[in-house]
């Protein structure tokens, strides 16, 4: 049964490579108007995804639904409501931005010429139109790849690292962009990015990848709860002490690092039953902070966790 | 599908390598015309000088042509899976096989504008610089070609095909080269020993249009027999069918 309200839905995707799994089993959900960001190392799987919901290449096993299509040619169908760049967007290199541009409007049949100059606005590369494709530098190639895939409208945009390559104003520029577009058009917007702080201010829901599997799927609310303050506390006896967490103060929302630091997470205003707890009960407190946690290092802790198990 | 052709068109003809291309073989032609003129201008006794010599050549050099098309073949691809032009298309929902066939329907196109060019600079320059020798050469000219299109087209489709397959555009060349000229000089050999490689290089493209044998006048090509014409003509239309259906089967299959 598909969700109205979810545009994509893989169920079991796996896609492999010889021997290396490039998707491992990775059920995900993307919920229509979202903006979902796609968090992963290099190798994660993040642009493998991308390219078999676009139909780049092939799974192993495992099905996906596009919108309610669940094979070929309706998949087909609908991808024509979707506009994407993945990797570095590939143009003909002696063309230049308009006909580039133009190119791939009468192979959509989009009508209307001038809907090449809007883009090219759009993304502010109207000046660079004569330009040649190879004489351009990455940041203008990657606008160029974003005006093709705003080109036919779309309904769904799945950006591979959008802002690879640009310079800090044309990130901000870039980013208020897809913004506006998912604010004022609603569309949705499944983007990857390995700038992870470039996510945290635009993401409404997140999956995290690592090797190939999907970790975690949370919304940026709850994750925002997960990435606030915690506690880091190192102590002499560390099972001891977490033991006496769950007793005395009954607090489950811990972790144990491999050195034997704990982080508690959740809402932690006054520290003092903490470290009351551990010089009541003769453990020796070698340091207590209160720390903030940013996306990056809740995706390392998740990716550690991951390799672990 | 007409989109995507349309498109191709767009592409193609927006590009300088068709220009480039039609622009060389017709320099190519004229310049040959100029300097058979020149020669019969300048030098006593140059018995060359005529449309009879000057269409003849072409005509006895039908191989020629069939390498031009491996490059046509080069510039409609546009080494589009290195640039990765192809996967905005596949990105968009076009199917692989409207895709494929796009770029063979503009090819075919491509080709023809340039043969059409260079043999009409041909026979025009040769009437206007040189001897008349009689229609007879110049329909002599056209009848081989006409038998040798479905050829030519072949060895475009085979190297987009083969493009497709390898990957690269340099390995595609060299699968070219050794699909369509060097397996049928092989099997042309065997044929001196082997009297079933004997029948099956009378029907390889590259044997059919390339070899000659001397006639009581001048040469006597494949296609100069009604029977030779149309074998050259069917054995050409096999080749476009087999190297689409391979193409097709490749791009179905291949990840990009």
């Amino acid at each position: 049964m598909i969700n109205s309200n979810v545009i994509i839905q893989t169920h079991q995707l796996t896609k492999q490579y010889g021997q290396a799994l490039a998707l491992d089993h990775v059920d995900l959900s993307i919920p229509k108007g979202s903006i979902y960001g796609l968090v992963g190392n290099n190798g994660a799987g993040k642009t493998t995804l991308l390219k078999i919901l676009l139909g780049q290449v092939f799974p192993t096993s495992g099905s996906f639904s596009l919108w309610e299509a669940q094979e070929e040619t309706a998949w087909r169908r609908n991808r024509r409501r979707c506009g994407a760049i993945i990797e570095a967007p590939g143009f003909y290199p002696n063309m230049t931005a308009v006909q580039n541009l133009e190119y791939y409007r009468l192979q959509r049949g989009i009508p209307g010429k001038e809907k090449v100059w809007e883009k090219l606005k759009e993304v502010g590369l109207a000046d660079a139109a004569h330009k040649k494709f190879r004489q351009m530098s990455l940041g203008m190639k990657q606008r160029l790849g974003l005006a093709l895939a705003l080109l036919g409208e779309p309904e769904l945009l799945l950006l591979d690292e959008p802002i690879n390559g640009l310079d800090p104003a044309g990130i901000i520029e870039i980013r208020s962009l897809l913004q506006k577009l998912n604010r004022e058009k609603h569309i949705t917007i499944l983007i990857s990015s390995h700038i992870l702080a470039e996510l945290e201010n635009m993401a409404t829901d997140y999956a995290f990848l690592s090797r190939g599997k999907v970790i975690q799927q949370l919304s940026a609310k709850r994750l925002h709860e997960l990435c606030g303050t915690y506690l880091e506390i190192r102590v002499t006896e560390p099972e001891r002490y977490t033991a006496l967490l769950e007793k005395e103060l009954h607090q489950r929302d811990y972790k144990v690092l491999p050195d034997g630091t704990i982080h508690i997470s959740g809402q932690l205003e006054d520290v003092t039953p903490y470290s009351k707890l551990a010089v009541e009960q003769g453990i020796g407190l070698l340091a207590l902070e209160r720390r903030e946690m940013q996306l990056e290092d809740y995706y390392m802790h998740l990716a550690e966790d991951a390799e672990r198990r | 599908m007409t989109n995507c052709i349309k498109s191709e068109f767009y592409r193609v003809f927006h590009t300088k390598s068709v220009y480039l291309m039609t622009g060389a073989c017709l320099l190519v032609v004229l310049l040959y015309n100029v300097i058979l003129w020149c020669m019969a201008t300048f030098t006593m006794d140059f018995p060359w000088a005529t449309t009879k010599y000057a269409f003849s050549t072409l005509e006895a050099d039908m191989h020629i042509p069939l390498f031009l098309s491996a490059v046509m073949g080069s510039v409609v691809v546009s080494d589009e899976l290195k640039h990765r032009t192809i996967n905005n298309s596949v990105a968009f929902g076009l199917s692989r096989e409207q895709i494929y066939l796009a770029r063979v329907i503009v090819g075919m196109a491509a080709s023809a504008v340039c043969l059409l060019v260079t043999e009409a600079g041909l026979i025009g320059s040769g009437y206007l610089l040189l001897e008349n020798s009689g229609s007879v050469y110049t329909l002599s000219l056209l009848k081989g070609t006409v038998a040798c299109v479905p050829a030519w087209i072949a060895g475009m489709v085979a190297f987009i095909s083969l493009y497709y397959a390898t990957g690269r555009e340099s390995i595609g060349i060299w699968s070219w080269i050794l699909v369509m000229v060097a397996v049928p000089a092989v099997v042309r050999l065997l044929g001196m020993k082997f009297e079933l490689c004997t029948r099956l290089s009378s029907w390889l493209l590259y044997t059919m249009i390339s070899y000659t044998e001397p006639g009581e006048e001048w040469l006597i090509y494949s296609w100069s027999t009604t029977g030779g014409f149309l074998k050259c003509q069917e054995a050409g239309i096999i080749g476009i069918a087999l190297f689409i259906v391979l193409g097709i089967l490749v791009i179905r299959r291949r990840e990009l």
